[in-house]
């Protein structure tokens, strides 16, 4: 066949081009016209026809050759006579081989037609007989059918005969066999082959035989159906085994209506029973009271509530669908409505009392429990459940109520991590204010190193909290929790409840908490817990608050867009910085309160007109230098050391300026007079996070009483002498504590001219019996 | 622009001074200075507010040096004065009464010599034989001139200097209590019977009516929680039963006397200790302080004004600042402890402060808190 086609298309190929040949030379004028027009510039290849090109069809001979003769030479002529012979002769040559090919070609295609007739008669004569072998064939096949014809018949009527009576045998057995499949509990099995057999038995019932079967058969589903009632009303353990009967009694043929009623009193009765387990478990008092053995925790009880209410529920449910619903209700639409409203209004009273248990129960725990992680997977169980039947249920908003319910809980549970936080807050600084109050790192109790561990211990106790804590957060919004793809989840929850609410929140506290101490005046917390405090919000605001957003960061970023209650990080560090201001400030008045009711006390309870001569430092003073070293290791212990101006080279060997006895008017001038030209002694500046500047701070409250009480008293000749030992003991080791022993000069300057000021008869001491007096201490 | 403070000084230190009260025309000041081995004085200075020019009258005063000057509220020519009175190795404190030169006016024109001092007249000398070392005069609110009251160390003793006796009301020796008694305050309120004097860290008051044989007890008393002396107390002068005290604590507490636990508001702003407090007597919102941190500060306490919020619905004060309580101003003109500061008896914008050194410096409230509360 292929070859064939192609063949042809060779075929016609071939006569195409053979047509093309020939009518070339008539069609050219044509074609010429027809380019023309579709081509405006005429194509370069084509001529008009020459008649003195020799091979041109419009070829004039004589043309040529007067055209020949006139333009060429003779010796031209007759070399282009002698061509063209030559040209001729090999045409004529080329032309002669050329007939004589076609020739031998002809004669070959007469001998090939010739065998071809011969060919065919001999097919003809081999066709006729197979047509008569053929005719033969036929004859005989239907010979043989019609002989067969008879017992084909008779063999498909045999085997109609057989299956009726296999029927029948079965009809007959019957009974018999429902008997034994009762007895034995293949109820399913009775039931299927009774509704097989009972139109059958119903068609002819009133033949006796078959009477007879039909009435034995009846007897024994009545009983069957009697059993299947009992055990229906009796057993609400088992639901599946419940819809199995049901669909059973159904099957039997019992009407749907009543079925339907008595399955759900059925139903209800079993979920109550789920419920009144559940109540047990969440009843307040009985739940409270009860001892610790009985209380089951947050899981078991979600596994009470999946395994019990929820999945009873969704299995009585499921099969309530495939009897009444889709099975019956197929057949009969009112009944499928009115089936499915049944449905609702049984499933919504009970579903609403198991949320309000489920409520109670797990916002309860959410409140109290301390294991995040079994209170999120008891919400998950719960919700997964619950996500199934909603499924069955959708009028029911199931899964609704559910989601609300898991977004309290989350917020509670934020509520309780915020209290675990503040408590373990309190906790820890109590027990630091107890370490600290404990004897061994009582001040100038040498137990430097210790206040800084504790400061170490402490901060690392309130991370590892938080830590703990944002690993409970994130449980709620673990992958594997099927509430965390909702939406509170995962933005509001993130940002506004974990970040916020409680993180963000629990620094705001710590600043709140710490900035209230020094608000309080009548907090009695010790000066080291305020350094404590002052250190620790100073870290806060530096580094740790910075740790405590970094931890937050991978799973509770800043929410997108400028969310209102969104906290400036900035804003709260300048809070933190200011209130680590407070604290160091609130220590340094404390201390300086401290050295100042000592100093008050020694001055105003001396007569210092009439007092003896000096002969050494007074004790007070040396008290002084004493609480100041202490106050020093006790700061050094928690702060650096800080930067202390150069201290001049003789500072504290430079002579005392008060050497002169002045008259009393001078005094007065000179001291203002050396005003103008020191610059002004800025007392009060603020205090910074370094040893040396806290010190200072606390020296210059003390110098300052100081001078206030020498400038209330009346002093007699010894009374200034001894003040003016006093002083140049202060100042030969106070210098070394302070930022700029300057200041402690002029200070130290200012109280002796003021005692000058105030005796009676101002005359100082040799200063080489001060030095004396200073070495002796 | 706020007008630049206007500064007087003295020859000598000082650390008493008081506003002439009874004076109702001109800005008048005392200062009494505290030279211990020199002739004291009293300045009287007046205070030109419209060429911001001090005018100063000198008188001297022989007695010794002034630990407390305080003037009549009644009659502008009385004074009194705390001294120091050095007597065998022993010093104590003692107070007398004074009567200025009437012919004080005169002085301005004639110009006389300043080196020669005007001369005082002492009316009476308040010394009781039991009670020494007088440490405050206080007189009378109301201008009673016959009643003032001085307190020493140990007691409260009230004069009538009509009749040329005295009557103890109170005597905290007795009463068992260790402090001395420091500073005093006369209750303007309910009849002016009512003094308030603080004893360490406790403000007790006295009815003044109990005087008599027996001493009664206190009225009414504050305790501060923290255990540090009291310097210095006011009575809020239009709105009854608010004190302001304020001393070593560096806080100025604000107290209402039926409710002794608690303070009601507690100001920590300066740094060492506060040594006076005192009441505008027009604004009471508006209190000053002045402490040995050589800082003077001015506060705006409106919640325990008289005039607490009357933010009524006619209230078109949106433009207006909101009425809080802050910090007006801080003053550092001092370089040394300011033990003093006093209200212009005339003009409620106007108050003096006086620091150790000497120095007297005359300022104003700041013009935008004086439009501020007037408009």
């Amino acid at each position: 066949m292929a070859d064939d086609e192609n063949s042809l298309a060779l075929r016609k190929e071939r006569r195409k081009r053979l047509q093309q040949y020939y009518t070339d030379l008539n069609e050219q004028p044509e074609c010429e016209q027809q380019r023309k027009l579709d081509n405006p510039t005429p194509p370069m290849v084509m001529e008009s026809p020459n008649p003195l090109n020799i091979n041109s069809p419009a070829f004039e001979p004589d043309a040529y050759l007067s055209k020949l003769l006139k333009e060429k030479s003779l010796s031209d002529l007759m070399e282009r006579e002698l061509d063209m012979v030559k040209q001729i002769r090999s045409l004529d040559s080329d032309m002669q081989t050329l007939v004589y090919e076609n020739y031998n070609k002809f004669i070959g295609a007469t001998d090939t037609i010739r065998q071809m007739k011969t060919d065919f008669c001999k097919m003809e004569d081999d066709m006729e007989q197979l047509a008569v072998g053929i005719n033969e064939i036929t004859e005989t096949s239907s010979q043989i059918s019609a002989a067969l014809q008879n017992k084909r018949s008779q063999i498909s009527k045999l085997s109609q005969v057989h299956t009726l009576l296999q029927k029948l045998q079965f009809l007959f057995q019957l009974p018999g066999r429902l008997r034994t499949w009762v007895d034995t509990g293949a109820n399913r099995k009775a039931v299927n082959y009774y509704t097989k057999a009972k139109s059958v038995l119903n068609r002819y019932g009133n033949l006796s035989s078959f009477q007879h079967i039909h009435d034995e058969c009846e007897v024994i589903v009545v009983k069957l159906k009697e059993d299947l009632w009992e055990s229906f009303r009796a057993n609400h353990d088992d639901v599946v085994q419940l819809g199995e009967t049901v669909d059973l009694i159904l099957k039997l043929g019992d009407p749907p209506e009543s079925l339907c009623a008595e399955y759900i009193t059925q139903a209800k009765i079993k979920l109550e029973e789920d419920l009144a387990q559940l109540q047990k478990h969440v009843e307040g008092e009985g739940y409270k009271l009860r001892g610790d053995r009985d209380v089951i925790d947050t899981l078991e009880f979600a596994d009470m509530a999946c395994g019990g209410f929820l999945s009873n529920h969704s299995i009585l449910t499921s099969s309530y669908i495939e009897l009444f619903v889709d099975g019956v209700g197929r057949t009969q639409p009112l009944f499928q409505a009115e089936a499915t409203q049944r449905l609702i209004d049984f499933s919504r009273s009970l579903v609403q009392e198991f949320r309000e248990y489920v409520e109670t129960r797990l916002l309860g725990d959410a409140d109290n429990s301390p294991h995040t992680q079994m209170v999120v997977r008891a919400s998950d169980r719960i919700y997964r459940k619950a996500t199934a039947l909603d499924r069955l249920l959708p009028e029911l908003k199931l899964r609704d109520g559910m989601a609300k319910l898991l977004v309290q809980v989350a917020l509670r549970r934020c509520n309780y991590m915020n209290g675990t936080l503040d408590t373990y807050l309190t906790d820890a600084i109590t027990s630091v204010r107890q370490s600290l109050a404990s004897p061994s790192l009582h001040i100038g109790g040498g137990g430097q190193s210790n206040i800084s561990q504790l400061l170490g211990s402490f901060q690392g106790n309130i991370l590892t909290c938080i830590k703990s804590i944002l690993r409970d957060a994130e449980l709620f919004i673990a992958e594997d929790t099927c509430f965390s793809g909702m939406e509170f989840f995962a933005t509001e929850y993130k940002w506004k409840h974990v970040r916020e609410g409680i993180f963000i929140g629990f620094i705001r506290r710590i600043n709140k908490q710490c900035e209230g101490y020094t608000d309080d005046i009548g907090s009695h917390l010790s000066p080291a817990m305020f350094l404590f405090l002052a250190r620790f919000v100073h870290d806060l605001h530096l580094s740790t608050m910075y740790q405590i957003v970094n931890l937050l960061e991978d799973n509770f970023p800043r929410a997108q867009g400028n969310q209102n209650g969104q906290t400036n990080q900035d804003a709260l560090a300048e809070n933190l910085r200011t209130t680590a201001q407070k604290l160091i400030n609130h220590y340094v008045r404390q201390q300086g309160m401290h050295v100042s009711a000592m100093i008050r006390k020694s001055i105003e309870t001396r007569d210092w007109l009439s007092t003896m001569e000096p002969r050494a430092v007074r004790a007070v003073v040396k008290r002084l230098v004493e609480d100041m070293s202490a106050i020093d290791n006790q700061v050094g212990s928690l702060f650096e050391e800080g930067v202390a101006k150069a201290h001049s080279s003789d500072s504290s060997r430079q002579q005392s300026r008060w050497s002169y006895v002045p008259a009393a008017t001078d005094t007065n001038l000179m001291s203002n007079i050396q005003k103008l030209f020191s610059e002004r002694i800025e007392v009060f500046t603020p205090v910074k996070f370094n040893k040396v500047s806290v010190l200072t701070g606390v020296i210059k409250i003390s110098l300052k009483t100081l001078l206030e009480c020498i400038r209330s008293k009346t002093f007699g000749k010894f009374g200034l002498q001894q003040v003016q030992v006093d002083c140049r003991y202060l100042q030969l080791y106070l210098w070394r504590f302070a930022t700029d022993d300057n200041l402690i000069s002029l200070l130290l300057d200012e109280i002796v001219t003021s005692a000058v000021h105030r005796s009676l008869d101002p005359q100082l001491m040799e200063s080489s019996v001060v030095e004396l007096l200073c070495e002796r201490g | 622009m706020d007008d630049a403070p206007v500064i007087y000084g003295l020859e000598f230190p000082a650390r008493s001074l008081a506003a002439q009260c009874a004076e109702t025309e001109v800005t008048r000041f005392l200062v009494g200075t505290q030279a211990l081995r020199a002739e004291n004085q009293i300045h009287l200075v007046d205070f030109d507010e419209d060429n911001n020019l001090v005018n100063k009258t000198v008188y001297a005063h022989r007695l010794g040096e002034i630990w407390n000057i305080a003037a009549s509220r009644g009659n502008k020519h009385l004074l009194s004065t705390c001294y120091n009175h050095i007597e065998l190795n022993k010093s104590i404190q003692r107070a007398a009464v004074w009567r200025m030169p009437d012919s004080h006016e005169d002085d301005m024109d004639s110009v006389r010599m300043s080196s020669d001092s005007e001369t005082l007249h002492k009316l009476t000398d308040l010394d009781d034989v039991d009670h020494v070392n007088t440490v405050a005069v206080i007189w009378h609110p109301s201008g009673i001139d016959d009643k003032i009251a001085s307190i020493t160390d140990s007691a409260l003793l009230i004069w009538d200097l009509n009749a040329e006796c005295q009557s103890t009301v109170a005597d905290v020796k007795e009463s068992g209590m260790k402090s001395k008694l420091l500073a005093a305050a006369w209750n303007p309120h309910h009849n002016s019977q009512q003094i308030a004097a603080s004893c360490g860290s406790t403000v007790k008051a006295w009815d003044i009516r109990q005087s008599g044989v027996r001493q009664g007890s206190a009225v009414w008393s504050l305790e501060s929680i923290n255990d540090e002396t009291v310097r210095c107390i006011d009575f809020n002068p239009n709105r009854p039963y608010i004190v302001a005290s304020c001393g070593d604590d560096c806080r100025l507490n604000i107290w209402d006397t039926r409710n002794s636990k608690q303070c009601l508001m507690s100001i920590l702003e300066h740094s060492h200790w506060i040594w006076s407090v005192s009441y505008n007597q027009y604004h009471d919102e508006l209190i000053l302080t002045s402490s040995s941190d050589s800082r003077v500060i001015l506060h705006k306490l409106c919640s325990v004004s008289s005039e607490p919020h009357i933010e009524s619905a006619d209230d078109v004060s949106d433009d207006k600042q909101p009425r809080e309580d802050k910090l007006v101003n801080v003053y550092e003109d001092h370089e040394d402890s300011v033990y003093a500061a006093v209200w212009s008896s005339v003009d409620p914008w106007l108050f003096a402060t006086l620091s150790y050194d000497g120095r007297l410096v005359i300022n104003r409230v700041p013009r935008a808190e004086k439009y501020n509360i007037l408009l």
